[in-house]
C-alpha cells in the first residue's frame, strides 16, 4: 500500500496539489534517468550529465585479435559484475544534477547481500543468547507498553487485544528505528571501503536495511503464537502483507539514506538520531491506535510516513479498521522524502570518498 | 593493442581547511558563516592542494605501468580515479573493462568473521561474484597457506597470516584492469617473493596493471612503462629505465653529500661527508656490481696524535653492515694540523639496499665528531629476488655430474 510503485502510481495521478506534481515529475525524472542508463548500457552513445557513463571506444578503435581474447577470456570466467568488455566506462567529474546508476547497484546485489551478512554475523559471534536477544526487545517492550498504556492510561484498541496490537506496531517500530540507525551508520561506518574500493555507494544503506529484516521475522513467531492463543486468524488481508512490509523498508531507507548522507559531511547526525527516534516513537501509532489522533491533525500525523505503514500492517495482519484517506498522505510524504533522498545522494555519492 | 586505460588531462583538487581536521561538525560552519556574516572575519581563502595537475596518461590492454614519486606526489590519488573511488577535479578518466583496486590487503576484512566468511566478503567487496570466489576458494586458501584456520575468526590469526589470506584473495581477482598500491611490502619474504610471482603472472594472462611502489627493484622488474610523478604532474613518462633514470639522478630521493658547521673549542671538525661513484661523481644511487668511494673531509686545527676515524654502514634493518678504521692500516706518524680528505673504496660486495653511512673522528683517548645517519644511498641491481643477505659476491660454484652414466 505504501510501497514506492504505489505511491509513485498515486502521485502520477494526483493532478491537485502543486507539490505533489512537483514530486511526480521528480519521480519521472529519476525514472528517465534509469531508463537512460539501460539504454547506453545497450550501447549507444548517452546522455551528457551522467557522470558513470558507458560510450563506444574512441573513434578508429577497431576490435583488434587481442580485443577478441578478451572477450573470450571473459566469456571463461562467468558470473562477472560491471560492464561489457568492450564499453568505456568514465570517471568525470558531477556536474548538477545526477541520475543513479540502478543498473550498476543491480550489478553488485551479492554485495548488499554480503555487507548484510557481515553486519548479522558481526552482530551474534560471541553472543552465547544469540539470536534470542530478536525476542527479548519486543517481548519486555510490549510488556511495558501494556502496563503504561493500557492498564494505566486505559487505551483501548477494539477488538484485537491490546498486547497482540501492541507487539505488531512495535516489532515494526523496531525495525524503522534500528534499521535508520544502522543506515545512517552504513556509510561512515563502511568508511574504509568507500575510500579503498569502488562500488556504488547505494549498496551500503540497502545492506543496512537486511538485517532488521531477520530480527522482525523472529519477532513474527511471537505474533503468530499471540494470535493463535487469542484465537485471531489472519484473512485474505495478508496478501498485502508484503507490499506493507515493503512500504516499511522504503520508510527506514528514506529517512536513513538522508541522514546517513548527511551523516558523510557531519558527525552531528550520529549524535542526533538516537533522540529524534525517541520523540518519532512518540509521533508514531506503535503504542496507541492512529485513531486517539482526530480531527483536522490527523492530516498533520499522517505526514509522517511511519502512520501509514504501521496502520497497514495492522490492518493486514490483525484485521483492523482499513486506513482511511490519511493513508495517500503518508504514501506521498514517504515518496517525497525517498524521493528527495535519493536525489540529495544521488548528487554527492561520488565525493563520498573525499570527504568520509 | 587497444587502449585499456585512458586519463585526459586529469586534475584532483583537495580543499583544505573549513571541513578538515575537527572542524567538521555544523556548529563550526553556522558560527563560522556568522562570524563572516558580523564581518568579524572574511571568508577563508579555501586552502586548496592539487594532488594531480593535467595527467594524461594511456595503458595499452596487458601494459604493465609503474608510478613512481615521493611521498604526496598524488600516486595514489591517480589510482583512485582510475578505480572511480574519487572523481576528478577535472579531466576524464576512461577504463574499460572490470577494474580491480588493491589499495590495501584486507579491504572489508572483519576481525569477528573467520578465514572462510572474509574470503567470501573480501572478494565480494573486491567485486567478485560469489561463484567467481567459489571456483578460486581452494586455490585462494592454498596461496595463503592457512588451510588449517579456515574456521577461525580472523583476528586470531598472526599478522602474516592475516596478510597473506588477504593478498590471496586480492591476487585471484579476475579484473581486466588492476591497480595496486604498495601491497607487496608485507608480509615475509618467501610470501613477497611469491606475490611478485603472482604479479609477472599477471601481465602474461593479458591484464593491464597500474602500480604504485617506492620498491624501486619491483618497478624496474615489472614495468616496462613507467610514470613518475612530482608535485601531481608528469615529471617523466617513458620506458621505465630512461623514467627511473630521471628519478633518481633528479635528487628528488636523496641527497649525496652533507656538509657540517663543525663544533667550536675542538681541535678538530667535521666538514663534509659524500658518496661518490666508481667514476668519481657524487651520486646516491649506485650500481651494485661497481665499487664506490666514501668520502670525509675534516680540519684538524692543532696536532692530534694517534688521530684515528672510521666510516661504517647501517643496512635500514640497523646492522652495521661494515666498519673501516684508518687506525688499522696507518702510518704511526700522524695528526699534523690541515685540511684533510679521507677516501675509502668499498668493493662490490654489499647486497641490493638502501644504506645509511656514519662516520666517527677522534683519537685513542677522545671522540671529536661522531655522525650516525649522515647520508643514505641505494647500491641498486639484480638481488636475484634473495633480499635477506648482506653480502651478494656472486662466488663461482664448482659443480659436476657425479654417476654419469654411460
Amino acid at each position: 500500500m505504501t510501497s514506492l510503485l504505489t505511491s509513485s502510481f498515486l502521485l502520477r495521478r494526483a493532478s491537485a496539489g502543486a507539490a505533489r506534481s512537483l514530486v511526480a515529475k521528480g519521480w519521472g525524472e529519476l525514472m528517465t534517468g534509469i531508463d537512460r542508463i539501460r539504454v547506453i548500457g545497450s550501447g549507444r552513445r548517452g546522455g551528457s550529465d551522467t557522470s558513470e557513463k558507458l560510450t563506444m571506444p574512441p573513434s578508429g578503435a577497431v576490435a583488434s585479435e587481442s580485443d577478441r581474447r578478451s572477450r573470450h577470456r571473459r566469456s571463461e570466467t562467468t558470473g562477472l559484475r560491471g560492464p561489457e568488455p568492450d564499453s568505456w566506462i568514465e570517471n568525470a567529474p558531477t556536474k548538477g544534477r545526477r541520475a543513479l546508476n540502478l543498473r550498476e547497484v543491480w550489478a553488485y546485489r551479492e554485495l548488499v547481500f554480503f555487507l548484510a551478512q557481515r553486519d548479522l554475523k558481526a552482530r551474534y559471534k560471541q553472543a552465547a543468547f544469540g539470536v534470542g536477544w530478536a525476542l527479548v526487545q519486543p517481548i519486555v517492550g510490549v510488556v511495558v507498553f501494556t502496563i503504561v498504556f493500557n492498564r494505566l492510561a486505559g487505551v483501548s484498541t477494539g477488538d484485537v487485544p491490546y498486547i497482540v496490537f501492541a507487539l505488531v506496531g512495535f516489532l515494526t517500530w523496531l525495525y524503522i528505528s534500528s534499521t535508520v540507525t544502522a543506515t545512517t551508520e552504513s556509510l561512515v561506518g563502511n568508511a574504509p571501503l568507500i575510500t579503498k574500493v569502488y562500488f556504488p555507494r547505494l549498496v551500503a544503506p540497502l545492506g543496512a536495511l537486511v538485517p532488521g529484516m531477520v530480527d522482525l521475522a523472529v519477532g513474527s513467531g511471537l505474533v503468530v503464537g499471540l494470535m493463535a492463543y487469542y484465537g485471531l486468524a489472519p484473512d485474505a488481508r495478508l496478501l498485502a502483507l508484503p507490499l506493507c512490509l515493503l512500504g516499511m523498508m522504503a520508510a527506514a531507507l528514506a529517512v536513513g539514506l538522508l541522514l546517513a548522507t548527511i551523516n558523510v559531511r557531519y558527525r552531528d547526525v550520529g549524535k542526533a538520531t538516537g533522540f529524534l527516534i525517541q520523540l518519532w516513537l512518540l509521533g508514531s501509532p506503535v503504542a496507541y491506535p492512529s485513531n486517539l489522533v482526530t480531527g483536522e491533525w490527523r492530516w498533520v500525523y499522517a505526514v509522517n510516513p511511519v502512520v501509514g505503514v504501521i496502520d497497514s500492517i495492522r490492518w493486514s495482519v490483525l484485521a483492523t479498521e482499513a486506513p482511511g484517506p490519511e493513508l495517500i498522505v503518508s504514501a506521498a510524504s514517504l515518496a517525497i522524502l525517498l524521493f528527495l533522498a535519493l536525489r540529495y545522494f544521488a548528487r554527492t555519492e561520488r565525493s563520498f570518498a573525499d570527504v568520509i | 593493442m587497444a587502449a585499456a586505460i585512458e586519463l585526459d588531462r586529469v586534475s584532483k583538487r583537495y580543499t583544505l581547511g573549513e571541513f578538515r581536521g575537527g572542524g567538521d561538525a555544523v556548529r563550526d560552519v553556522i558560527s563560522a558563516s556568522v562570524r563572516r556574516m558580523v564581518r568579524i572575519e572574511r571568508a577563508p581563502q579555501p586552502r586548496e592542494h592539487w594532488a594531480l595537475r593535467d595527467v594524461s596518461v594511456t595503458a595499452e590492454q596487458g601494459e604493465t605501468i609503474g608510478i613512481i614519486g615521493r611521498n604526496g606526489a598524488g600516486k595514489t590519488t591517480l589510482l583512485k580515479i582510475v578505480t572511480r573511488i574519487t572523481e576528478p577535479t577535472s579531466g576524464v578518466s576512461r577504463t574499460r573493462g572490470r577494474v580491480g583496486a588493491l589499495l590495501e590487503v584486507g579491504t572489508g576484512f572483519h576481525p569477528e568473521l573467520t578465514g572462510r566468511e572474509n574470503v567470501y566478503l573480501n572478494g565480494a567487496v573486491l567485486g567478485m561474484s560469489r561463484r567467481e570466489i567459489e571456483r578460486n576458494f581452494e586455490e585462494i586458501v592454498e596461496f595463503a597457506g592457512v588451510a588449517r584456520f579456515l574456521d577461525t575468526p580472523v583476528k586470531r590469526y598472526s599478522s602474516g597470516m592475516y596478510l597473506r589470506l588477504a593478498f590471496a584473495v586480492a591476487a585471484h581477482l579476475q579484473a581486466e584492469i588492476m591497480a595496486v598500491d604498495e601491497v607487496l611490502a608485507v608480509g615475509d619474504l618467501e610470501f613477497q617473493r611469491k606475490c611478485l610471482n603472482k604479479m609477472d603472472s599477471l601481465e602474461e594472462e593479458g591484464r593491464t596493471v597500474m602500480f604504485v611502489t617506492h620498491n624501486l627493484d619491483a618497478v624496474a622488474r615489472l614495468c616496462r612503462t613507467s610514470i613518475w610523478l612530482d608535485g601531481g604532474k608528469v615529471a617523466a613518462y617513458g620506458p621505465t629505465k630512461e623514467v627511473m633514470r630521471a628519478y633518481l639522478t633528479s635528487g628528488a630521493a636523496r641527497s649525496h653529500e652533507r656538509a657540517f658547521a663543525g663544533e667550536a673549542g675542538l681541535p678538530a671538525s667535521l666538514e663534509l661527508v659524500r658518496i661518490l661513484d666508481a667514476s668519481g661523481a657524487p651520486a646516491t644511487v649506485l650500481p651494485r656490481d661497481e665499487p664506490f668511494v666514501i668520502e670525509v673531509q675534516f680540519v684538524l686545527h692543532e696536532p692530534v696524535p694517534t688521530l684515528d676515524f672510521a666510516v661504517f654502514l647501517h643496512d635500514l634493518r640497523g646492522l652495521r653492515v661494515l666498519e673501516e678504521a684508518w687506525s688499522e692500516t696507518a702510518p704511526a706518524e700522524r695528526g699534523a694540523p690541515g685540511r684533510y680528505v679521507a677516501r675509502i673504496e668499498i668493493p662490490a660486495l654489499l647486497a641490493v639496499g638502501e644504506y645509511v653511512t656514519g662516520v666517527w673522528l677522534g683519537s685513542v683517548y677522545q671522540t671529536l665528531a661522531f655522525e650516525t645517519d649522515i647520508l643514505r644511498f641505494r647500491l641498486q641491481g639484480d638481488s636475484h629476488g634473495r633480499n635477506d643477505r648482506i653480502v651478494q659476491l656472486g662466488l663461482p660454484w664448482d659443480v659436476s655430474r657425479a654417476n654419469v652414466s654411460d
